[in-house]
């Protein structure tokens, strides 16, 4: 995996949080890839990490109380975390953008729509105002909403309907990644599909990238092309879409989609992963899911386990790969 | 917004015959003889009574309530002073763009230092300079006015004479009361802003702004601040509704014949009721107009207030 | 860390505190500078007689220049400058004599013929004739302004110049407390002005307003018109600046920072900002006595302790020592009081002065209750005074000191309007009064009795209160002007004095000072003391 001349790529990030004179240990040295086009889904449940990785991409983590400890972020050569603020900003909305989660709340409740996003289009381009309008009204003409609806105020709309006015400005700069942090998670389902038809079909458009940071895997399936799993600030396993839903091999991935109930069977009981996710002030010495896992033995409590290869070429973060849940051999 | 303005100042008319109701009231029952006190001591009691009868003051309380309400909202008169027989309205509107221009001032210096200290602060959290401002508006809201008013003086127009210590001959004059009288309302707006800010900084859209790449400036003044608008504006509308009738200690101390003197000096201190209930409809006057005002900014700064007011119109 | 914030800042406030203490001496460069402050274009060294502006600083306000209205403090000031009246008193304070009026004769008991001068004019040119007398003193009882107005019947205009007074009862000093009630203006002027003269005025005085700033300011300038010839102009009317500017000050320590920077020349200091001017080269001094003095009037009706307890009543002024209220409330700037009201008074017997009067006596008051019938601790008396520091300074003092003889006393401090009303009710025991009416008979009418004003005119006051008709028939002798003597008074303040009805404490001084370079003489004074900024003197 190691492509000398790669789009975007993060290495070994490590980021902190400081609270109440703890230490949050929130990423644990991740690294991923991403080609031109390409969608990467991140999935994880709440507390992984995910967001933090987003947030440290665009470097938006509160000053105080954050800090990216070591690593490398790196899109097209430029490495991400050495740029001065003024050259950062000029990547935000640009280069990259975000897309949030809680559309009731990402937008300025006291600004009109139109406005947030011709705001973006101003601030990357020499364009004038009557000009960003213009490219305002285009965008969301192309998420959907009339263009009429220009001088609206944020309350005035529905949550989906503001969260294609998140998509409208996310994409209104033609950005080359789009970091989508569970954008139909607030959503009823109907909304949900049409908004990830959205995102698909602007994605293809546009040749984004995408990182789709979800816990769904409904949604992993649909948009995705490669899979990360995160748990407790650590890629577990990672692959292709294929690779993982086909041969799922850390036990935690494995938890994860027997916890989906069978539409086909008759079921009584559901299929939850038992115990908790790890304390991130004190994770425990040796694997984050030791704790937790079937599959443990002593050896894993000792040290940190490195990324293995599986089977079929994807990789895991287990020494016990390659074994069913009950310690047979696959 | 018109309709909802109309329907504001109609509203006023109630507010103000309320308030004038309770003061009325209040006064009446109030111990201590107008009469007497005008009268003199030397006065004989027919001398007494005829002046009683010469004020109306003989009436029973609804004559006296009766009288007191058709003269102020029927025919718009306050009155005249028991003891300088000049007019209440006549006085007030003379006095009025005295205790204006103190307190326009002290509103604006409030605003002008006060929000950008608090945005500093938030900005800051915890840091040094929040430490400061706190502790700065924690000693601006306990500094008695009347002490500051005279540690001033010491300092600008003794010492230093730079300034003028009291009278009313130009905007100099204004400096050293403006500053007394301001630092109160300095430390609130600060600290108001401040819990404000911090409040708004947190939101989802702040961060929405950063990751578009808004400079951190404007994310600040343009995006946070004017969320943040609105306890500051009800602070603001609040403060100067109130300084308005409240400047007496700092017109007295600097020779200015405001308002505040008037009513409380002149009113209460002389016991002249026409002045006491002259300026208490004034003030409830003032205050309805500050408030109405205050609720308009409220609609032009956040739309969904606006929104609203407007409701009514439309559902159809 | 902080704590260390909390006590650095703890410490700034306490410095920031003293740093209000005064300095002894205002900077001496000041001086330089107040030539053209004051706006006098001499250089100050005297050398003209007749100086060009004088700016004088007044506690009170001056809210309106309408001749026709009640009086406040601020207009006790300024009116002899701008208006005159009948008759008014003299530089001793004792004495009336005429300012528009030429003379007065008594016709009988209630009658009085007044003749003014024929040539009288106001700033205007207007000629003051009878009509205009007469004029004013019926809008003034019309609008109730003065209380000695009401002894009057009716007035007749005999001719132009020419006035009869008839009065409907004639006490000592009525007619001249009549003539001295209120100022005279011209009718025509008056009525043509829309507001009654609030703003603008025209009088017959030595001074004319050329500008006035209600509640503010006031300028005079020297009335180059003015109709009385120099040897005949009454003391009142008096008037050596050229330009007077009396600026209102309400705040005391104000009063003593505009007389440093120059903003004024001369004022009252009161007494606590007054230390950094007494020996201070750069100020001449000058006291005078004040009116703010008071008595203890007890209260002798029926429900009372005090009610035909003279022991008591005495037991009480003997357990006070005035010597102690004078250094303790008054920082020594006080001299006792023989009597309610201040000696200078017309109707003062001198000799009352040397008197002893009541020195303070413990033991004596010990025994005293005890005859009374109280033991100590039996007793709580309830006294009220007007609220400010000096007269709660003294009832403290008071309260002590007839603690030491078992009399427990509780002070209740009120606002002047509530003071006034209820000192009157018959609720309190005792009452601290000030009276200052112009003849000691009047306010020993007016001042003695229960704690009640009672006026002649409900007589017998003092048979139905105090029961006391041996008073009765003293005061009715000093009140009656053919009867009024030296014997008389003395007799009624004897009488009052040995039956303990009051006990006077003590009258305060009061202190003016003017910058060295107006070579002020001698201020001049009101009745009750008040600067009149027109009669001030000053040195060639």
């Amino acid at each position: 995996m190691e492509n000398p001349k790669s789009f975007f790529e993060i290495n070994d990030l490590v980021v902190e949080y400081y609270a109440d004179g703890e230490v949050v240990h929130a990423v644990n040295g991740v690294s991923l890839r991403l080609r031109p086009g390409q969608s990467l889904g991140l999935v994880g449940e709440t507390g992984a990490g995910k967001t933090t990785i987003a947030k440290s991409v665009l470097r938006i983590l509160p000053d105080r109380g954050a800090r990216i400890c070591s690593g490398g972020i790196k899109l097209n050569g430029t490495d991400l975390l050495s740029l001065s603020e003024h050259d950062m900003r000029k990547i935000r909305g640009n280069d990259i953008a975000m897309i949030f989660q809680d559309p009731m709340t990402a937008l300025n409740p006291v600004q009109r729509v139109g406005d947030q996003i011709a705001e973006v289009v101003k601030i990357h381009s020499e364009c004038s105002s009557l000009e960003a309008e213009e490219k305002a009204k285009e965008m969301l003409e192309m998420v959907g909403i009339p263009a009429d609806r220009y001088k609206e105020y944020p309350h005035q709309f529905s949550g989906g309907m503001k969260q294609r006015v998140v998509i409208a400005i996310a994409l209104a700069c033609n950005p080359h990644l789009l970091l989508a942090d569970e954008p139909t998670t607030a959503l009823d389902v109907t909304i949900q599909a049409q908004v990830l038809d959205m995102i698909e079909d602007l994605k293809r458009k546009y040749n984004t990238a995408m990182i789709m940071i979800t816990h769904d895997l409904g949604i992993v399936a649909t948009v995705c092309d490669e899979v990360a799993i995160i748990y407790a600030g650590e890629i577990v396993e990672y692959g292709t879409k294929e690779e993982i839903f086909e041969h799922p091999s850390h036990p935690y991935t494995v938890g994860l989609f027997d916890a989906i109930p069978n539409m086909n069977e008759d079921e009584e009981w559901l299929h939850p992963i038992e115990g908790m996710p790890p304390d991130p002030t004190n994770l425990p010495a040796g694997c984050a899911f030791g704790p937790r896992c079937p599959r443990a033995t002593a050896e894993c409590r000792e040290k940190k386990i490195g990324l293995n290869r599986t089977e079929d070429g994807h990789v895991c973060r287990c020494i016990h790969i390659n074994k069913t849940a009950q310690g047979g051999e696959v | 917004m018109l309709r909802y303005t109309i329907k504001r100042l109609l509203w006023m008319i109630p507010i103000v015959l309320g308030v004038s109701l309770i003061v009325f009231t209040i006064l009446y029952f109030m111990p201590g003889d107008p009469v007497t006190m005008i009268a003199g001591a030397s006065a004989t009691d027919t001398e007494r009574e005829a002046l009683r009868a010469s004020l109306g003051l003989d009436k029973s309380y609804l004559g006296q309530l009766g009288t007191f309400l058709g003269d102020t909202f029927l025919h718009f008169d306050l009155g005249n002073s028991y003891i300088t027989k000049l007019d209440v309205a006549a006085e007030l509107i003379y006095r009025l763009p005295r205790t204006l221009l103190l307190t326009v001032m002290c509103t604006v210096l409030s605003l002008v230092i006060g929000v950008p200290i608090g945005i500093t602060a938030a900005t800051h959290q915890n840091g040094f300079v929040d430490h400061l401002v706190m502790f700065g508006a924690l000693l601006g809201v306990s500094i008695p006015s009347f002490w500051l008013s005279l540690l001033l003086v010491l300092l600008f127009s003794v010492k230093l004479d730079w300034l003028p210590a009291m009278g009313i001959g130009s905007i100099r004059h204004y400096i050293l009361p403006a500053i007394a009288g301001s630092l109160g309302g300095i430390a609130m707006q600060a600290r108001q802003t401040r819990s404000s800010m911090l409040e708004i900084i947190r939101s989802d859209f702040i961060t929405t702004a950063r990751a578009k790449g808004v400079k951190e400036n404007m994310v600040i003044y343009k995006h946070a601040l004017r969320n943040a608008l609105i306890p500051i504006v009800t602070l603001t509308g609040t403060q100067f509704g109130v300084m308005l009738g409240g400047t007496m200690i700092l017109e007295t101390i600097f020779g200015i014949p405001g308002v505040g003197t008037y009513i409380i000096t002149n009113g209460i201190g002389g016991r002249d009721l026409p002045i006491i209930r002259g300026g208490a409809v004034f003030l409830a006057i003032a205050f309805s107009f500050c408030m109405l005002l205050v609720d308009l900014v409220y609609a032009a700064v956040d739309p969904r207030i606006k929104a609203q007011f407007v409701t009514r119109r439309a559902k159809k | 860390m902080k704590k260390m914030i909390a006590f650095l800042l703890t410490a700034i406030l306490l410095i920031g505190t003293l740093a209000g203490c005064s300095t002894k001496a205002p900077a001496a460069g000041k001086e330089e500078g107040s030539p053209e402050e004051s706006g006098s274009e001499n250089t100050g060294d005297g050398t003209e007689h007749g100086y060009k502006t004088v700016k004088v600083g007044i506690s009170g306000v001056v809210e309106t220049l309408n001749p026709l209205t009640i009086f406040t403090t601020g207009t006790w000031a300024t009116l002899p400058a701008y208006y005159e009246r009948l008759a008014a008193l003299d530089e001793d304070m004792k004495t009336f004599s005429g300012q528009l009026a030429k003379e007065w004769t008594r016709v009988d008991d209630l009658t009085y013929d007044v003749e003014i001068y024929d040539y009288i004019h106001d700033w205007n040119g207007n000629p003051i004739t009878a009509d205009d007398i007469i004029f004013c003193y019926e809008k003034a009882i019309e609008l109730s302004l003065s209380g000695y107005l009401t002894s009057i019947d009716s007035i007749e205009k005999i001719d132009d110049y020419n006035i009869r007074f008839n009065l409907k009862t004639n006490y000592i000093m009525t007619i001249e407390n009549i003539l001295n009630a209120i100022d005279i203006v011209s009718q025509k002027e008056y009525e043509a002005s829309a507001d009654q003269m609030a703003h603008e005025c025209v009088g017959t005085g030595r001074y004319k307003v050329v500008e006035f700033a209600p509640s503010s300011s006031l300028k005079l300038k020297k009335n180059e018109n003015y109709w009385q010839t120099e040897e005949l102009t009454h003391y009142r009317s008096t008037g050596e600046a050229d330009e007077i500017e009396i600026i209102t000050i309400l705040e005391d320590a104000q009063m003593a920072v505009a007389l440093e920077t120059g903003t004024i020349d001369v004022a009252k200091i009161p007494v606590a900002s007054a230390k950094r001017f007494v020996d201070n080269p750069d100020y001449d001094s000058f006291t005078a006595s004040s009116t703010a003095y008071y008595y203890l009037s007890f209260n002798v009706s029926p429900d009372s302790m005090f009610y035909q307890n003279k022991a008591l009543r005495q037991a009480v002024c003997y357990a006070i020592d005035v010597d102690e209220i004078i250094a303790g409330a008054y920082d020594g700037a006080a001299g006792p009081m023989k009597s309610i009201a201040l000696p200078t008074l017309p109707g003062y017997v001198d000799k009352w002065q040397e008197e002893d009067y009541y020195s303070a006596d413990v033991e004596k008051a010990q025994e005293l209750l005890a005859d009374a019938g109280y033991k100590p601790g039996d007793l709580t008396i309830r006294l009220l005074i007007l609220q400010n520091d000096v007269n709660k300074a003294w009832a403290t003092i008071i309260q002590a000191q007839l603690a030491k003889i078992g009399i427990n006393v509780e002070i209740d401090a009120k606002d002047s309007a509530l003071w006034f009303s209820q000192g009157q009710s018959g609720d309190y025991d005792i009452v601290g009064w000030n009276i200052t009416l112009p003849h000691m008979a009047l306010n020993f009418a007016y001042g003695v009795g229960s704690t009640n004003f009672y006026t002649p005119e409900t007589q017998p006051a003092y048979t139905e209160v105090l029961e006391d008709n041996e008073l009765q028939k003293l005061l009715d002798a000093c009140l009656d002007p053919a009867l009024c003597s030296d014997e008389t008074m003395d007799g009624a303040h004897q009488r009052i004095k040995e039956q303990a009805y009051v006990y006077a404490l003590a009258y305060p001084q009061q202190y003016s000072f003017a910058r060295k370079e107006l070579h002020l003489e001698e201020p001049g004074y009101a009745t009750n003391y008040i600067l009149v900024p027109n009669t001030f003197k000053y040195a060639d």
